[in-house]
């Protein structure tokens, strides 16, 4: 027994994942797959509609019908790499003959992993790949210079003085050819107990060589990818032709506008140009443009940083850093394995990519969005790639289950895809994460495997049960679609961002995903204005509409997320680290919508409340739903309490729930219809609803820990129904679908398709 | 008085769990989970889904990124079962003493 609890390798021996380059099509348009795989030599390649995605024995069943077969043939399997780890590089920059004499290289460092390996901050390369020079961290954290002579001889010098995490030093290189004399000084930024400066100098005969066209990395070191990675802000990286002290070199890095006229100045990067961009630019003009790799962090605090301004825009002084970090990815980059186009016939829905070899499958789901010329149903169902994005390949669970568990209230359950995650760090990284260095991550990209958005997926926190989460819970609501007979086109959060309300155009009723908490400013004004002209709302969810991301037209498939200071939050953005570096309006402060002006209950008529991830409760009819304006709603519900069912927990109010609050700005005639009642002691009230600490705040003893099931009428003829629970969708298959919660969704779904507008009450 | 610490007078909340180790349970018992669910990252014990809907397997998380999760040979069909095992384990070494019978 001793042994067993042991415990063996559960080593994945098989693997194939992958990805597509679009996650949003039309018919006739081609969206490519790249894959890779271990341990099988083919596979082969159906495209499935995915109509619903749940394989427990206990719900509906899969329904995921082959449209097309072996679409490719037998496809070679190979394995691609996924190269993380933020860097700059700049290409063919000129370098003076006078470097040879007296040069001095300087840089602001902001450690945040010091003694971690090896980390380049600036390396200087020929057109061979080989470092001429390169600042680094050595593996205690200590600063260290190398260089090379004309015969290509390495030397060397450091500080001997580990780099302190979190605080910023101005490291310098310096060297003089007179005195044949090589310089190196770390001074920490001024701060009362800020230790004191270290400094290395030596005499040296090994004269540092440039190339007269070089290369410039920072952050990584020359070589494969995957080198020598640095995590931390750099600010203002500068090259001068003559020597300079570190004093003086400090003076200079106050104002680089004036220091870029300086007359040996060779390159001076800002930083703070072009934040919304991928580009790094030599404000002495003698470099080309660099270019940033991963998806470094811009739009972060600089050293001159002193928390008088937290804007980027309004003083980029102060904003002259990016944070690199090693464990950044934007785009996998993998080749193309195979090739589809939609058929013109083909209506809109969630399809899927299906691989399959010796035993093994995955599943690559893109949206087919309907062809232009069509005639639109009046019902569209948003497919929340945002969110899916937010949550891509959580495993937050199994990195923190010392609270996870006590939380979930039962063991945590992995499943083979959750183990093979564990061996594939590299896949690691959404918005709940945080970087190696403890950092939050701010970027996640779909142009990479994301293994929990597929169908048949059983996540950790979708409670006890099915574990639906986001995509399979998603799938729930287009199989019932799919039931009733209901017409209904499907589009992406990413169309919304990109076309704002004339993606919505012909569309009478939006029905959202069960868990789209995750909204850019283009998708939450789409909605508003779909709202304005008579649009009908169903929101099938819970604490939705709760964050602010930001897409980027230059970084297709990514979303930005910053966290401000209040919210329920995985992590917490850096102070003064709180406005976007993308999106349409960048800059835009991030966080919550409601630290924004606009909490989810002045557009669903509810906002978050709480969570828990046990089990979920049912709800209770209250006096709204006995009112004239919600007979339809109601009709054939002879139940006072409903719900009390699901393959979620076992309710349909549950994992994360919403209330109304006029204070949030709930409208005063919306009608709360029902509240869930008898939370579990695990759902937790939110962290934003609680000033003073106090004991109310479980669903044991607490009014506010309940979802509710709310309507209201809009003014321009439209309205909006909302139930205020993620475990909705997954009552709705109960008891072959003839059940209150599907009645009432069904009910309101038919009204809300009729042309008869909604009055204001 | 800080973090509670789980002894031998917890008996009846043990016999709680037993009985029913999944569902609503007393405060009393739901302080006890706490504090035996909460096992440090390295080698926590969980879960296992070896066969979908079906079967389960203890197992412990790896204790670096990139490790494969270890995985006990005993198999259960109902995650009841597992839950018990687990609880079992947990409070032997918590309270030193084997779960009252």
């Amino acid at each position: 027994v001793a042994d067993d609890r042991r415990g063996a390798a559960a080593a994945v021996t098989k693997w194939l994942v992958g990805y597509s380059d679009r996650i949003s099509v039309r018919p006739s348009e081609t969206v490519s797959f790249m894959t890779s795989a271990v341990g099988i030599e083919h596979y082969t390649v159906d495209i499935v509609r995915v109509i619903c995605g749940e394989d427990d024995p206990a719900g509906p069943g899969c329904n995921m019908p082959v449209v097309a077969s072996n679409i490719a043939g037998r496809v070679p399997a190979r394995s691609q790499p996924i190269h993380r780890g933020s860097h700059g590089r700049v290409s063919g920059i000129q370098l003076p003959q006078k470097l040879a004499e007296a040069f001095t290289l300087g840089v602001f460092v902001y450690p945040t992993s010091p003694g971690r390996g090896r980390q380049s901050l600036i390396a200087i390369v020929d057109h061979g790949g080989t470092d001429c020079i390169n600042l680094y961290l050595d593996s205690s954290g200590a600063l260290v210079a190398s260089w090379r002579d004309a015969n290509g001889s390495a030397s060397s010098i450091s500080t001997d003085t580990p780099l302190l995490a979190h605080g910023w030093y101005l490291a310098s290189l310096t060297w003089d050819a007179r005195e044949q004399r090589m310089t190196l000084v770390q001074t920490r930024r001024a701060a009362v107990n800020a230790p004191r400066a270290a400094h290395a100098s030596v005499l040296t005969h090994s004269a540092p060589h440039f190339p007269t066209a070089a290369d410039v990395l920072f952050a990584t070191a020359a070589g494969p990818a995957n080198r020598e990675h640095f995590n931390g802000k750099l600010d203002t990286p500068a090259l001068f032709g003559e020597g300079i002290h570190a004093q003086e070199l400090q003076q200079l890095f106050e104002d680089p506008a004036v220091s870029s006229k300086h007359g040996a100045i060779v390159s001076m990067w800002d930083f703070s140009l072009h934040i919304p961009t991928d580009r790094v630019v030599d404000i002495a003009g003698n470099a080309p443009d660099g270019r940033l790799f991963n998806l470094p962090t811009r739009a972060v605090t600089g050293w001159l940083w002193n928390g008088e301004e937290h804007h980027w825009r309004k003083r980029p002084g102060h904003y002259r850093a990016i944070h690199f970090h090693d464990d950044d990815l934007y785009d996998a980059g993998w080749e193309v394995d195979f090739k589809f186009k939609v058929p013109e016939s083909w209506p809109s829905g969630v399809y899927a990519a299906h691989l399959s070899s010796e035993g093994i499958e995955e599943h690559l789901p893109f949206v087919v969005r309907p062809a232009t010329r069509n005639r639109r149903p009046s019902v569209a169902f948003l497919f929340p790639d945002a969110s899916y994005m937010a949550y891509a390949n959580f495993l937050e669970h199994t990195k923190y289950p010392d609270w996870f568990e006590p939380f979930l209230g039962r063991l945590i359950e992995l499943s083979s895809t959750e183990c093979a995650l564990l061996e594939h760090p590299e896949l690691d990284g959404c918005l709940y994460s945080m970087h190696s260095d403890g950092s939050g991550v701010h970027y996640s990209s779909r142009l990479r495997p994301i293994l929990n958005m597929r169908p048949k997926y059983r996540s950790a926190v979708g409670g006890d049960g099915c574990g639906a989460w986001q995509f399979k819970a998603d799938t729930h609501i287009l199989a019932w679609l799919h039931r009733i007979g209901v017409e209904h086109d499907v589009l992406c959060d990413e169309d919304l961002d990109r076309e704002g309300l004339e993606a919505l155009d012909g569309y009478q009723v939006l029905i959202t995903g069960t868990h789209p908490e995750y909204v850019s400013a283009r998708m939450r004004a789409a909605h508003e204005g779909f709202l304005a002209r008579g649009g009908r709302l169903m929101y099938l969810g819970g604490n939705g509409f709760y964050l602010k991301v930001a897409y980027d037209e230059l970084h297709p498939g990514m979303v930005e997320l910053r966290r401000g200071e209040s919210g329920s939050r995985a992590w917490a953005s850096r102070t003064g680290e709180y406005h976007h570096a993308f999106g349409p309006s960048s800059s835009a402060l991030g966080g919550m919508w409601r630290t924004s002006g606009a909490a989810p209950n002045t557009l669903l008529g509810v906002g978050f409340t709480a969570q828990g991830f046990d089990s979920c409760a049912a709800y209770e009819r209250k006096p709204g739903s006995y009112d004239a304006r919600a007979r339809f709603i109601f009709a054939g519900i002879g139940n006072q309490v409903f719900g009390d069912f699901g393959l979620s927990g076992g309710g349909a109010a549950g994992l994360e729930i919403d209330r109304a609050e006029i204070a949030l700005g709930t409208p005063a005639h919306a009608l709360v219809l029902a509240s869930s009642t008898g939370q579990s002691p695990n759902y937790l009230i939110a962290a934003e609803e609680i000033l003073e600490m106090h004991p109310f705040t479980s669903g044991d003893v607490s009014d506010q820990v309940r979802a509710d099931l709310v309507f209201y009428e809009c003014s321009g003829g439209g309205a909006v129904f909302s139930t205020g629970s993620i475990a909705w969708s997954a009552a709705l298959s109960h008891n072959s679908y003839d059940n209150d919660v599907a009645r009432i969704t069904e009910n309101t779904l038919r009204r809300f398709m009729s042309a008869e507008p909604f009055k204001l009450p | 008085m800080g973090r509670y610490q789980v002894t031998t007078e917890d008996g009846a909340h043990a016999e709680e769990f037993m009985r029913n180790p999944l569902g609503r349970h007393s405060p009393g018992l739901r302080r006890v989970e706490i504090a035996l669910r909460s096992e440090p990252r390295a080698g926590h014990l969980v879960l296992v889904c070896t066969r979908p809907w079906r079967e389960w397997r203890i197992g412990r998380l790896p204790e670096k990124p990139g490790d494969p999760v270890q995985l006990e040979s005993v198999c259960y069909t109902s995650k009841e079962s597992a839950e018990r095992e687990v609880f079992a384990r947990r409070w032997l070494t918590t309270v030193g003493e084997p779960l009252p019978q």
